[in-house]
């Protein structure tokens, strides 16, 4: 099947010039980027990247020489939502003032990526043709790494912030993960001593859920190639455990019986 | 006299290896003969192969020290899950919250 490579969006207008593209350098760009995000980068007349590590940002701007960072928005003490709000306008104002562009995440630009979608939403809405490219997220990366199939059993997946406040309802013959837990509670997006306070009480938690014996699995993907993942074991009845890794995510599932 | 090369810097090292296939397919296979081969030191090579935590340090080092690259030092950002627009001020950025669990999420 040949895939149709044009923008598409609800209101596309053949006369305008301006397009956008968002794509992901994977976990490990080395290995993850994909040659539609590659060629989307190379073919753009402005490419906006925010990159988690520095050989990420090495080879986006190696592949387009006008390549920006937009890390400047992020600021201390400043709000999460108005930094979130200025990349996206900075995305979509090179969008309709006609320019080819091509913004670009870490992982998958839709996956706890609020602002890909989010300039999707708007550069359609303005009438820009614009599409998501997908690409490889830690979640796919735990797949391999972990040997966990999502169609055998189920998989229920929360950001660890949120799980812990809401604690919703979950089926416990189905896999879960809980991403983001090496940074729970933290509104500002850095991690402080007290997660490891937090994590403790996740695990407690989910010891009530699951009972103390299960055992579960923190994990952090490999960014780079030859680097090996991450993968921990920890007792969901363990009184004082280490705090997660900032970059970690925590899978709980039941033993095979 | 006779000079002794620097190594190559890590960052290059992975840098080379986004475009060209058949050394990311080695190093994956060997990573240490594989380094080492390309010139890596005994420090360098234990650093990649200690896991992206160390890896990421001795980046943050490598970079720091150069002048041109040293912007590219950053942290990864985590997601913050957002409140409706409404919200009065909050979320600020690289402050620890003071108590328990953030705020509600609105997207995951």
């Amino acid at each position: 099947m040949v895939r149709d490579r044009r923008p598409i969006g609800p209101n596309s207008k053949t006369e305008q010039t301006g397009s956008l593209d968002v794509v992901g350098t994977g976990i490990d760009v080395a290995a993850h980027l994909t040659p539609e995000a590659r060629a989307a980068i190379e073919e753009a007349d402005a490419v906006l990247y925010l990159a988690a590590d520095p050989v990420a940002a090495l080879k986006i701007e190696s592949l387009n020489a006008g390549a920006r960072s937009l890390d400047g928005f992020y600021a201390p003490r400043k709000s999460r939502r108005e930094t979130y709000e200025e990349v996206v306008d900075a995305i979509v104002g090179e969008a309709t003032a006609g320019r080819r562009v091509c913004a670009v995440f870490y992982g998958h630009p839709g996956v706890f990526a609020y602002p890909g979608h989010e300039a999707v939403q708007r550069a359609r809405a303005a009438g820009v043709p614009a599409r998501m490219l997908p690409a490889l997220s830690s979640l796919d990366c735990l797949f391999a790494d972990l040997a966990l199939d999502p169609g055998v059993g189920g998989l229920q997946c929360y950001e660890a912030t949120d799980f812990l406040q809401r604690r919703p309802p979950i089926d416990l013959d189905a896999a879960l993960v809980l991403l983001q837990v090496g940074m729970l509670g933290e509104r500002g997006g850095a991690e402080s001593p007290q997660v490891r306070d937090r994590f403790a009480e996740l695990l407690a938690h989910l010891r009530d859920l699951y009972g103390s014996s299960t055992e579960a699995v923190l994990y952090e993907a490999s960014a780079y190639p030859g680097s090996p993942p991450v993968i921990e074991k920890v007792r969901l009845d363990a009184a004082a455990p280490d705090a997660p890794g900032v970059m970690a995510t925590l899978l709980v599932r039941r033993p095979a019986a | 006299m006779t000079t002794v090369a620097d190594p190559p810097r890590i960052s290059d090292y992975l840098l080379r290896l986004t475009d060209d296939p058949t050394l990311l397919a080695e190093q994956q296979r060997n990573p240490r003969a594989t380094m080492a081969e390309a010139g890596l030191d005994e420090a360098q090579i234990e650093a990649v192969l200690a896991g992206s935590t160390r890896l990421r340090e001795a980046l943050d080092d490598e970079l720091d020290r150069d002048p041109v690259r040293r912007r590219l030092v950053i942290r990864p950002r985590m997601t913050l899950m957002t409140d409706p627009p409404d919200d009065p001020d909050d979320e600020p950025d690289d402050e620890p919250d003071e108590g328990g669990p953030g705020p509600s999420t609105d997207r995951a």
